[in-house]
């Protein structure tokens, strides 16, 4: 168990968010954090109802989209398993968030928590060699169809909502005695990685990603060890291997796009969605990048706090060496978004980016939301200034917290709005 | 087509490369009788690099008709890495359209890298006119902006009759650093005008680091105008040339 899980806070880092994983565990059941109520279960609340049911269950028929759940603690022996939900047919869209775009916070909740977690101990390197459970996983993986899947537990799943920073919502989990699956056909560039022994996971994931397969479907992949070099492979829990792809293929997009030109203008991207306002400037400099995030009071990581709460990472041409603990998954999962834009567009640009959370922001869904939102921003015409100023009092005009407060929070904004250049 | 340098340690190839990897993707270089020339600038138009390495600079030169070949700055700084401080450095050009780098040091190796379609060239130079300038010590001059890199990203450069100062403030803390005519890292001081200005460390850093077997390094700056820096290579009046433009606040 890592100290912040413990204690409720990360040392050198202003805490806002209780570390999630502390309040899934706690479920306001003993109020480790110290607040009166919990704000992740009065939310969550009306969902337990439709969770009470699934938890009568002793054996579940039905399909996989494929989905996988890999857990984090325990670490290195995880709890891992398939996701699956008594339906038949093609439930694909269950564990796909890049359809999700649309859905309101109670259709995202709904459609996840009728997913039940089958869930068994493995140790993560237990991926170099397969035992049989992990390879009919892994058969259910290669295809990028749904599975049909019957499990019988031995003991009837436990009625929880899993909400993470990272991962979408997950249900109930339910311990497997006994797992058949018939999976679909496997796909050919999924075999490729697959049975590369020799293959290095990042090159693995790019080949995957070049070929049009989904960052979940990717994530899944890679989460269940399936992409590496053979003695290096891992079962990776799920908060994590999100991350991981996002990050791998947002540098690989990074390392290509800084061979491209520049953007020629000042541009201004607006999204709202989900009680979330994004807004993107781009600078028509060498590529730099910049998140920001105000959670306004009411939000789930600033449920009691008085006044809106400013966190960012950034960083520069030569990227970074160290992991964005301030925003964390989200950072990625912007990055990967408007890296693949410029990449479309063959151009680079300087990034600085705005995100408001307000209270209608009900609970974390994970960083799908802003991978999928932002993807969509960046395929709209933006607003096009010529200089700097114009373009940075446009975005403050349309975003709520003050200007001052933004730009004292900001490492890279004040800096382009003053960098000059050779005439 | 035929060209062969020879120089007699890698210090300046690597130092090029190293400098050129901040800013460019690409680099171009004009290979005449006269010598080696190279302008690059970065994507941003911020900064610029500006290379005159003559004939004299090395120990053998021949180049029978001028020339225009460019390579990937990737390409060039990994044969470079592989370099020793006492190899021989001796550049060709190659069948089928390719640079070769002859390393010789003991045994003979040899990297061959393929010449890339040549983009942008005869970039004109900024015109400045400067009002102070500076001969500094090189190593001085990366330790004054590594200092203060330590609590800001940029900084600002003063200059008045007898003073040289670097400042750089944040929310962090405050870092300054002052030559005054005495410091003996500071060769020589002549001021127009008092001058002030602010530069990015982001690119500075990286490029006085790249070119540290520059034994001192000529700084030029006036108010809010872009800074240049000269490095001289050898005694025979070649250079590397690196201009930034300012921050203004």
């Amino acid at each position: 168990m890592e100290r912040d899980e413990i204690f409720g806070f990360r040392p050198n880092i202003r805490t806002i968010r209780p570390p999630s994983s502390l309040c899934i565990r706690c479920r306001g059941r003993l109020m480790l954090c110290g607040r009166r109520t919990c704000p992740l279960l009065v939310r969550v609340l009306p969902l337990l109802d439709q969770v009470e049911k699934l938890s009568s269950l002793r054996s579940l028929e039905g399909s996989s989209p494929p989905g996988l759940f890999v857990g984090r603690i325990g670490y290195p022996r995880v709890l891992m398993g398939p996701l699956a939900v008594g339906d038949r047919g093609d439930v694909g869209f269950m564990d796909s968030p890049e359809d999700w775009y649309g859905l309101n916070y109670r259709q995202i909740a709904e459609l996840r928590v009728r997913l039940v977690r089958g869930i068994k101990p493995l140790d993560v390197k237990s991926a170099r060699d397969p035992p049989e459970y992990l390879l009919r996983i892994h058969d259910m993986l290669l295809s990028r169809r749904s599975s049909s899947l019957e499990l019988e537990f031995s003991r009837p799943p436990r009625a929880t909502v899993l909400l993470v920073d990272e991962a979408p919502p997950f249900g109930p989990s339910g311990p497997i005695e006994s797992m058949r699956a018939l999976p679909g056909s496997s796909d050919r560039s999924a075999e490729k990685v697959y049975y590369d022994h020799d293959m290095r996971s990042e090159k693995a994931v790019i080949y995957l990603y070049e070929r049009g397969f989904r960052i979940s479907e990717i994530q899944r992949m890679f989460g269940a060890g399936m992409l590496g070099v053979k003695k290096d492979r891992k079962l990776v829990p799920t908060r994590w291997s999100i991350t991981a792809i996002d990050d791998m293929i947002s540098r690989s997009l990074i390392d290509e796009i800084k061979g491209y030109p520049t953007i020629s203008e000042y541009r201004v991207y607006v999204e709202s969605h989900l009680g979330n306002k994004f807004v993107i400037v781009l600078a028509p400099f060498r590529w730099s990048f910049e998140w920001m995030e105000a959670w306004y009071p009411g939000t789930t990581w600033n449920v009691s706090g008085s006044r809106p709460e400013v966190i960012g990472d950034h960083e520069g041409y030569g990227g970074r060496t160290t992991y964005a603990e301030e925003i964390g998954g989200c950072y990625y999962a912007a990055r990967l978004a408007i890296a693949e834009a410029l990449r479309a567009e063959r151009r680079q640009a300087a990034v600085i980016a705005f995100r408001e959370i307000y209270e209608d922001a009900l609970f974390p869904v994970g960083v799908w939301l802003v991978r999928e939102s932002l993807r969509r921003t960046m395929n709209v015409r933006p607003s096009m200034f010529d200089d700097a100023r114009t373009a940075f009092d446009h975005a403050f005009k349309i975003l709520k917290l003050p200007r001052d407060l933004w730009l004292s929070n900001s490492h890279l904004a004040r800096a382009l709005m003053g960098q000059r250049v050779l005439s | 087509m035929s060209f062969r340098a020879i120089s007699p340690t890698p210090e300046a190839w690597k130092a090029l490369a190293d400098a050129l990897a901040e800013l460019v993707e690409e680099a171009a270089f004009e290979i005449t009788p006269e010598g080696l020339t190279l302008r690059a600038m970065d994507p941003s138009r911020v900064a610029m690099v500006n290379l005159s390495w003559n004939n004299l600079s090395f120990e053998e030169y021949a180049c029978e008709s001028s020339m225009t070949i460019a390579v990937r700055v990737d390409d060039l700084k990994k044969v470079m890495k592989r370099a020793d401080r006492k190899d021989r450095i001796e550049v060709t050009l190659g069948q089928g359209n390719t640079i070769i780098f002859r390393f010789k040091d003991g045994y003979e190796r040899e990297f061959s890298i393929p010449l890339v379609e040549v983009g942008e060239t005869h970039r004109p130079l900024p015109k400045l006119a400067f009002n102070a300038q500076a001969k500094i010590v090189q190593k001085a001059l990366r330790k004054i902006f590594e200092d203060i890199d330590t609590v800001s990203d940029h900084v600002t450069i003063k200059a008045q009759e007898g003073l040289l100062e670097f400042l750089g403030r944040s929310e962090i803390g405050q870092v300054q650093a002052r030559l005054v005519d005495s410091s003996p890292d500071l060769l020589e001081l002549a001021v127009k005008e008092p001058s002030e200005a602010t530069y990015s460390l982001e690119y500075l850093v990286d490029f006085v680091k790249a070119v540290k077997p520059a034994e001192i390094t000529v700084l030029e700056f006036s108010s809010r105008m872009p800074v240049k820096l000269t490095f001289p290579i050898d005694e025979h009046g070649s250079y590397i040339e690196f201009y930034l433009a300012p921050r203004v606040e």
